[in-house]
């Protein structure tokens, strides 16, 4: 069995933290037992396939849906619980909602009003900066423009953890690389922690340095998206040659005379046998999806 | 947040503006044609003999704008499902409570200033118009004099109905949470409220008051006269119809109606056969049962000793009842505010 521990206990403290988190509806289960903690001052993708729970806990998250059942904190607190609470967090939405019949300048001032620490001057310039016109009803926007307007008002918050449920899943590669840009600009500018759902690792590789893979509301793999990249290996050898100590293997196909084995490398790789080549983001996402899909999150230990 | 719940509203706001505005000019140009025509036709009409001619007419004068006035209660329906139902669900239908619901400010606070607004134009809205109604209509009314008749769509009562109409569409919003269904559920619930007042519940609003009278028979005319203290005006709710020894007629109504059974015996209907013979049948004919059959009948009829024991609400009853009605649905509004409130905010 892999326990996954995030934020290592090493002092990082963790900006998000569920325990047995459950959401059922009337007929389906949204999300099922599903213990996450997110550490702070990441930029932490959350990928998984379509069904795998991550709006569900997102909304969660944002205080937006109540769960079933289990343990959700925020900075240690419920979610939404209180004012502050309320203030620390920003959330863009899936879809990302706008009022269709405000102008933007009326989505400003209404961020002006319902956000105490709202930073007017940020959302003006960022606004400028996109080119939008700002007595534009919102209904009148690109999907790119729309997503980029709920984005001003996550940020003009002034929140210190930032939610975003697929914010660019709708959005064409151009919308989305600069909607990623402003993100990751104002994540450096403001310091803020932020979670990022997709379920796109292209969009994640590009933003994200930590990485939670989820399906089926199991956390498969969570880590340092360098150490993840690190301690992750593709092993090419001959189909007799036995796995090498200390590899944990995550993912095996064979022909008949060869074995190739993606495998988280505990130790070093000493068996001269196995061509030992290094791996993508993408090949780490793919490969716990795959061994997630298969029902099991017990590795196989080959020694 | 008061800006932004009056934002979202404005263009309700407008429409209704327009609307009472249009009603309103209908009301002004008319009403005083209809004040004229009370102050020249009506009063002192009796001593020129043509009152129930003159009457007719000018209860049936504007008949577009008169019904439009029985039909007020929609005012109260629209409200309901156009400003009332949307007030959460709508924004349930855009998904936009999302984005409304991770502000800094809490849902409480977010849905209390929009039912605020939605709940200071509601009231602003029937009230300007029930006031333009009952201003317009009153000349008619009066000639009318059967306040209870048409108490749903004058004075105060219709600003309650119209606020309730508004918190149960909100509150129904909230917890279907899509604004057709919302607006359906409305209609049938508004509907069903209204029915247990109307036909249940407001006639206790006020202490029913009870008057007893022996039903008698004018040898001069054979028919029954009514007495007590009953006024036209009056709200009659039940009417028991007694003999001497207390056993009590379901089936008598309020008019008297005789059965001929042949061989001179005739039935009182709903009481039962007469003791004495009625010579000659009942007659027929425009000029009625000759002196002997009138007075054999108004023998009959004396000789059950009936009497009537009438439950009312006297029209001095009439302001009351609308106080309290009001209040009742003021009340009502408020309970469903507040369960909206604690619905949307429950963790």
């Amino acid at each position: 069995m892999l326990s996954v521990h995030l934020g290592d206990g090493s002092g990082v403290s963790a900006v998000l933290e569920t325990e047995g988190l459950t959401k059922h509806y009337r007929a389906k289960t949204a999300l099922a037992d599903c213990t996450i903690t997110v550490p702070q001052g990441h930029v932490v993708g959350l990928v998984g396939p379509n069904g795998s729970g991550k709006s569900t806990l997102l909304n969660i998250a944002a205080g937006v849906l109540s769960p079933t059942s289990g343990s959700v904190r925020i900075f240690d607190a419920p979610p939404a619980s209180s004012q502050t609470q309320r203030e620390r967090v920003g959330f863009v939405a899936q879809d990302t909602p706008v009022y269709s019949g405000l102008s933007v300048r009326e989505h400003l001032r209404y961020g002006k009003h319902v956000n105490p620490k709202w930073d007017d001057e940020l959302a003006r310039r960022r606004i400028e900066q996109l080119g939008l016109n700002l007595s534009q009803r919102a209904g009148k926007l690109s999907g790119g423009q729309r997503a980029q307007l709920a984005l001003t008002l996550a940020i003009a918050k002034r929140p210190d953890f930032l939610l975003l449920d697929e914010p660019v899943a709708s959005l064409d590669p151009l919308a989305r690389r600069e909607f990623l840009q402003i993100l990751m600009e104002t994540v450096a500018e403001h310091e803020v922690s932020v979670l990022l759902s997709s379920h796109l690792v292209a969009d994640i590789e590009r933003v994200c340095d930590y990485l939670v893979v989820l399906v089926a509301s199991r956390v498969q793999v969570a880590g340092d998206v360098e150490d993840l990249l690190a301690s992750h290996h593709r092993l090419i050898g001959p189909r007799d040659a036995s796995v090498p100590d200390g590899q944990v293997v995550i993912e095996s196909s064979y022909t008949e005379r060869q074995s190739t084995l993606f495998v988280r490398s505990d130790g070093p790789i000493t068996d001269s046998r196995w061509i030992v080549e290094a791996v993508n983001l993408e090949d780490v996402v793919l490969a716990y999806m795959g061994q997630g899909r298969m029902g099991s999150s017990d590795h196989q230990e080959f020694s | 947040m008061i800006w932004f719940a009056w934002r979202q509203f404005r263009t309700q706001a407008l429409i209704a503006f327009v609307l009472l505005l249009a009603v309103g000019i209908a009301f002004l140009v008319t009403g005083p044609h209809v004040l004229h025509t009370y102050h020249t036709q009506i009063v002192g009409c009796s001593a020129r003999h043509d009152c129930t001619a003159v009457r007719g007419s000018f209860l049936s004068a504007y008949p577009f704008l008169q019904n439009l006035l029985t039909e007020s209660e929609l005012l109260a329906v629209v409200i309901g499902i156009f400003w009332g139902a949307p007030v959460v669900a709508r924004e349930f239908d855009t998904g936009t409570y999302r984005l409304a619901w991770t502000q800094s400010a809490s849902r409480a606070r977010w849905l209390s200033a929009k039912m605020l607004v939605g709940g200071i134009a509601t009231v602003i809205t029937a009230g300007v118009f029930t006031l333009m109604a009952t201003w317009w209509s009153s000349p008619i009314d009066r000639v009318r004099d059967q306040p209870f008749s048409l108490f749903d769509t004058r004075d105060i009562v219709p600003i309650g109905y119209a606020l309730f109409a508004f918190a149960l569409g909100v509150a129904l919003g909230a917890v279907v949470r899509r604004v057709i269904p919302a607006m359906v559920l409305t209609i049938a619930g508004f509907a069903a409220v209204r029915g247990l007042f109307n036909f249940v519940i407001r006639q206790h609003l006020a202490t029913i008051l009870h008057t007893s009278f022996s039903l008698t028979s004018p040898a001069t005319t054979g028919g029954i006269r009514i007495g007590g203290n009953i006024n036209p005006g009056d709200w009659i709710l039940t009417t028991v119809t007694k003999n001497g020894a207390g056993k009590v007629f379901p089936r008598f109504g309020n008019g008297i109606d005789f059965q001929p059974n042949g061989n001179g015996s005739v039935t009182l209907q709903g009481v039962g056969r007469c003791p004495n013979k009625i010579p000659g049948g009942l007659g027929t004919g425009r000029s009625g049962p000759p002196a002997a059959v009138r007075e054999a009948l108004s023998k009959c009829v004396n000789s059950f000793h009936l009497h009537q024991i009438v439950s009312y609400q006297p029209v001095s009853h009439y302001w009351g009842i609308q106080w309290l009605e009001l209040a009742s649905y003021v009340v009502l509004s408020a309970i469903l505010a507040v369960f909206s409130v604690w619905w949307i905010r429950r963790p």
